[in-house]
């Protein structure tokens, strides 16, 4: 039995950790930018990415604060329901028939999961990363789908929903999960929280 | 015994090699491969790829699929195979306990910048459009679709046997599809990963990938204390990031290491057939491929790719390719690798050039994808009793 | 030259999102990949794309690209010699 040691919600306009609440002084985009600035300051890879794996980096550097995950530990399990639309919309725009020069750099974040891969390297984590498609953000799913995947050994996870279907609309809810609370990650508390 | 205790119901490849698994398998025994130059979607260069002929695609997908609502090519694929699969058994899709999982890595993007006048925008997400597919056969489930690259088509059976093995379903529709577009061709183009002719997995001359369409289904179910007449068993599975890249592969095969590592974990390794590999045929992965497979001791083991078959079906291959290396094994056969001649990766590997008997009943399925996972599947198949 | 220089660094810190670097920066005879800039192999195909899409220089080998983007020098020197336009 899992149980929530830890949340972070974040939106355009506001940042809350465990219910401390943190309104944006910029937003969309920008406020990413912003916290990066504050909270990150010394990986320049953060300007290459597109706004999903910019709103999920954030997330989870937020979610840790520090915390060491490095290993096989602690799998790394995200949800949303467009993908990587945001990012597919710009790629799109490269390929046009009138002006068509594909970018690898844009076409590499065309995949949503590529958000796991980049929490993991950032974490040095060798554990599972899946993503997973959802059409709501269904707290029973998710419980489902989490609870089966954690393996018996490992003792926390990162998981949670990352859903950006535009540069300046996106929502994220990530949960640290552990033995130590004793709040149960259930589909009440999922729900619970993912609509704070 | 396995710790999942689920087994294979009935499964399906749709292809241009074929409109059922019998016809496909029939193919790859021949020898024949879909890939094909093309010339498409304004894409200043031709490339080779394995593609439905969109006329023989559309009359078969009217004459199989009564529905009310539009459908893309996509859905339609996707339902085309999963309504085969269902069809073979008799499981009820509308159940409550039974759900839907969706493989793929671009579903509808196709629509994207052009959208159709019948299909509404949200369908631009899988999610949307797992819903029409599973809606297709009354089932009211949430959809998963599974996301993780180009390993998706073994995640998405690795979920089904989790959720199967913790109780939550009696059955799991595992579809794994991907059809192709200028969005897809024009991204590995620009990557340089795309070879001018017919791969060639793990041979000294590879100059990359082609991509392919394709559908299959897996129908799982948690296994029944009399059902062992050779059924196929998911056995173990293991998901690994290599925390390393987003899109190079792993110089020490960090991931694709500990998955197999993980997988064959209180297995004896000399009860292996072959392993099914990625051998996507770029000159990175077959050669990262080799480095996991050699640390992971199994250098033994032969190893086979599919790729030159189809091509790189990427949300479909995980399907496919298992499912393939079942019929094969159940036919005693180690399944071929086309375009392969001799070895060019720095692993000291043992490539399965052409079909070989054996008498062995398990095999390892092998992916890795962009975003830096990796995942193997270990199946085998229960015995034959009279 | 040293306007083609200047421009083909402004041009790099863009496509390639070099946040917080000037042309000042980066160095005329400094690896641009491994420790100097510390570019990596996505990069290097989007510089295939820069060549292509602001020089109209096609490289079909991606493997010509190590040599060619060894330096801004070198870069600069390829362009100057291959550009059509």
């Amino acid at each position: 039995m899992m149980n929530i040691e830890r949340w972070v919600t974040l939106t355009p306009d506001r940042v809350n950790i465990n219910g401390t609440e943190q309104m944006a002084e910029c937003e969309g985009k920008e406020f990413l930018t912003q916290l990066y600035r504050t909270y990150v300051k010394d990986y320049p890879k953060f300007f290459k990415m597109d706004i999903l794996c910019r709103l999920g980096f954030i997330a989870s550097e937020l979610l840790l604060d520090g915390k060491d995950i490095s290993g096989d530990k602690c799998s790394i399990i995200l949800f949303n329901r467009s993908g990587s639309l945001a990012n597919d919309k710009a790629y799109r725009k490269t390929i046009e028939k009138e002006n068509y020069f594909p970018s690898p750099a844009i076409f590499v974040y065309t995949l949503p999961n590529i958000v796991t891969g980049e929490i993991a390297i950032r974490n040095k984590s060798y554990a599972e990363t899946s993503f997973y498609l959802l059409d709501r953000p269904d707290g029973k799913a998710i419980e489902q789908i989490v609870t089966s995947s954690i393996p018996p050994h490992a003792g926390e996870a990162v998981c949670g929903w990352v859903e950006c279907s535009d540069e300046d609309k996106f929502k994220a809810t990530m949960f640290l999960l552990g033995q130590e609370s004793s709040t149960p990650f259930n589909a009440e508390n999922i729900n619970k929280i993912i609509n704070i | 015994m396995g710790h999942f205790g689920v087994i294979k119901t009935a499964d399906s490849i749709i292809s241009p090699l074929g409109y059922d698994t019998a016809d496909n398998v029939n193919n790859i025994l021949q020898g024949h491969s879909a890939l094909r130059q093309h010339s498409l979607w304004d894409i200043p260069e031709p490339f080779m790829a394995s593609l439905f002929n969109n006329g023989e695609f559309f009359a078969i997908a009217r004459d199989r699929i009564a529905s009310s609502i539009a459908m893309t090519r996509f859905e339609m694929l996707a339902i085309l195979s999963a309504k085969q699969a269902i069809e073979k058994c008799d499981i009820d899709p509308a159940s409550p306990r039974t759900i839907f999982i969706i493989s793929t890595t671009k579903g509808n993007v196709e629509l994207l910048g052009q959208a159709a006048d019948n299909i509404p925008a949200e369908r631009i997400s899988p999610a949307a459009s797992a819903a029409v597919i599973a809606g297709y056969f009354g089932n009211t489930n949430t959809p998963i679709v599974v996301s993780n690259a180009c390993t998706s088509g073994a995640c998405a059976q690795l979920l089904a046997a989790r959720l199967l093995s913790a109780g939550h379903y009696d059955h799991a529709i595992v579809v794994g599809a991907e059809v192709q577009s200028k969005f897809i061709v024009s991204g590995f183009l620009s990557f340089k990963a795309l070879s001018p002719e017919a791969c060639r997995p793990f041979d000294k001359e590879r100059k990359g990938l082609n991509i392919g369409e394709g559908a299959g289904t897996i129908i799982y179910s948690i296994q029944k204390e009399n059902e062992t007449n050779g059924a196929w068993e998911l056995l173990n599975g293991a998901i690994s990031n290599d925390a390393n890249h987003i899109s190079g592969p792993s110089r020490t095969g960090e991931g694709s290491y500990r998955v197999l590592m993980e997988t064959i974990k209180g297995f004896d390794t000399k009860d292996i057939a072959f392993i099914n590999a990625h051998g996507t045929a770029t000159p990175y992965n077959d050669e990262m491929e080799s480095i996991a497979i050699t640390r992971a001791g199994l250098s033994e083991v032969p190893v086979n790719g599919l790729k030159g078959f189809y091509g790189h079906t990427m949300g479909a291959a995980g399907v496919i390719e298992t499912i393939l290396s079942q019929k094969f094994l159940e036919r005693g056969i180690i399944p071929p690798t086309k375009g392969f001649e001799e070895l060019g990766v720095s692993g000291k590997l043992t490539i399965n050039k052409n079909c070989t008997a054996t008498d062995k009943k398990a095999f390892i399925k092998l992916l890795s994808g962009f975003g830096g996972c990796n995942v193997a599947l270990l199946f085998k198949q229960k015995e034959v009793k009279a | 030259m040293e306007e083609l220089i200047l421009n083909l660094k402004k041009e790099i810190i863009e496509v390639l999102n070099l946040e917080d670097i000037t042309p000042e920066d980066i160095q005329n005879d400094v690896p641009l990949f491994g420790e100097g800039l510390g570019l990596d192999s996505i990069d290097a195909l989007e510089l295939i794309v820069l060549m292509e899409k602001n020089y109209g220089i096609k490289l079909k080998d991606p493997a010509q690209g190590k040599e060619i983007f060894k330096s801004i020098n070198v870069m600069a020197e390829y362009i100057k010699n291959n550009r059509t336009k």
